[in-house]
């Protein structure tokens, strides 16, 4: 009886030491080499659209391909923030009431924005495909992914519960240098 | 032998591999953090070039450029970022990696770079040397043209010895009432800037890659062993450093990785002087007796009268003008 049940016990630990400890170490590299490779292509992405004012359909599509070669799902949120100087009237519409100040903000563009312009729903110039920013915006681009990965698969079996979904988490950003003309 | 033993053993031989695998992930990984961060310390590093750059002369192309202060802030920053101090070993090291930096002034650019020399105490000393400046000209017919960042050139005519030194249009008029030909990449705006740019970004690159070819030689002095060549930019920054008066900085061989990655980068930076930062202001009548005041961006439809204009959107809402709703000049 002891005998039978050792057997089972020792089936167990090596089909857990041969299949499942190689295999969830190999799963939790190719999270991290991802992370690193989105980190970078995320880096140049935007790096190239701080230094050059504009964001093309062709940017943003290379930019998205090489994110699916990692073979995961992301959600990419671009966010451009817009430094504003509002002169503080009490009437706008009564040019003596201007008190001599003004008022800084930020306003932002999100996907929603950013997007129809790159990807229009009607037919339009190439040219008019480019979403421009201004020197002294700011731009910031956040990645993170949406499906299971493996290594995520693997662990809720393992610890039987949920485990966050977010393996890969890359945001950078910056001041935009240049603008486009 | 047993099973367990047999997944003990498997363990022991997988370990050492997968240890090692690890750690090379770790360290690509911080070569691929500390790669940004030379970025971004580049990107600082030539701001600040780049801001001691121009000698304040006002007007639009009545300026000085200060090389040798903008070489200095340059090397200030970056012993500055590098926390290195000024005239000490490593400072000295961390200059060999600046293979060149392009100086692009608006007729004509400057190449800087590694040199050996001789000081006043007779050592010989490694410096940072900026180089004559060479003229955006281009040879041919028998005609030279010298363009510069914007559409006014000059061209020389080998053939009766005349100057023409002015604006593109205004040459071709002058040519057609002397009834003289003139090549086809004179004949359009667009042409032209196309060919212009061409014409300057293929001299630059030539100069560029001869410069940084020839850091190799002085690279060595130095004691780094990296093969240095130009690295690939793509069209648009090229095009990018030569829309205005800037710099542009090749910075490359230093070591980010224990497994052998060395940095290959380069970082540019351009001042607004050619181009001018300018907002429109007008006032617009909404109702009959009710005026609002706004400001417009370059090439507004609304600009009523394009003489009166504020440097910043800061100085147009300090005066009480509103962002135009047509341009939105945000």
């Amino acid at each position: 009886m002891a005998d039978s049940f050792s057997k089972i016990v020792a089936i167990f630990l090596a089909a857990l030491l041969l299949f499942v400890v190689p295999i969830k170490n190999e799963f939790e590299r190719i999270d991290n080499t991802s992370r690193i490779y989105v980190l970078n292509e995320t880096a140049k992405f935007v790096d190239s659209v701080r230094n050059l004012g504009y964001i093309t359909p062709f940017m943003y599509q290379d930019y998205i391909g090489r994110l699916e070669a990692t073979n995961n799902i992301y959600e990419v949120r671009l966010e451009h923030s817009i430094k504003t100087f509002d002169p503080v009237y009490s009437d706008p519409l009564d040019e003596d009431t201007f008190e001599g100040d003004y008022l800084v903000g930020f306003s932002s563009y999100y996907n929603n924005d950013i997007l129809p312009v790159l990807f229009p729903n009607f037919s339009v110039d190439d040219s008019d495909r480019i979403y421009k920013l201004s020197r002294g915006d700011y731009f910031t681009v956040t990645v993170f992914n949406k499906n299971k990965t493996m290594a995520t698969k693997l662990q809720e079996m393992l610890y039987n519960g949920d485990v966050p979904v977010t393996k890969i988490y890359v945001r950078y950003g910056g001041m935009v240098k240049d603008e486009a003309n | 032998m047993k099973l367990t033993d047999l997944a003990i053993l498997f363990i022991i031989i997988i370990i050492p591999t997968s240890l090692v695998l690890d750690i090379r992930t770790k360290n690509i990984e911080a070569a691929v953090y500390k790669r940004i961060e030379i970025n971004k310390i580049l990107e600082t590093v030539i701001e600040d070039g780049v801001s001691s750059l121009i000698e304040e002369g006002g007007g639009v192309k009545n300026f000085s450029l200060n090389k040798e202060k903008a070489i200095e802030e340059v090397l200030t920053s970056l012993y500055n970022n590098f926390n290195v101090l000024d005239k000490s070993t490593d400072a000295i090291i961390l200059q060999g990696y600046i293979s060149c930096i392009a100086i692009i002034d608006y007729d004509g650019y400057y190449l800087v770079s590694n040199q050996e020399y001789v000081n006043s105490e007779g050592y010989k000393e490694m410096k940072l040397i900026c180089g004559p400046k060479k003229s955006y000209s281009y040879y041919e017919d028998g005609y030279v043209y010298s363009f510069t960042l914007d559409n006014y050139l000059k061209i020389f005519d080998s053939w009766d010895n005349s100057l023409y030194i002015d604006t593109r249009d205004k040459i071709v008029e002058k040519l057609d009432e002397e009834g003289d030909s003139y090549p086809d990449f004179l004949s359009d705006d667009e042409l032209f800037d196309d060919f212009r740019r061409k014409k300057i970004i293929e001299l630059l690159q030539r100069d560029i890659n001869y410069t940084i070819n020839k850091h190799n030689l002085v690279a060595r002095q130095f004691g780094i062993s990296y093969y240095f060549s130009l690295p690939v930019l793509p069209e648009e920054d090229w095009f990018k450093t030569i829309d205005d008066v800037g710099m542009i900085m090749f910075f490359q061989g230093m070591p980010i990785g224990v497994t052998g990655e060395k940095i290959n980068s380069y970082a540019t930076g351009v001042t607004r002087i050619v181009k001018g930062e300018k907002y429109y202001i007008s006032e617009e009548e909404v109702e009959p007796g009710v005026y609002i005041k706004y400001y417009h961006k370059p090439g507004c439809t609304e600009i009523e009268d394009d003489s009166r204009t504020f440097d910043s959107k800061k100085e147009c809402a300090q005066n009480g003008y509103f962002p135009c709703p047509v341009c939105f000049p945000y």
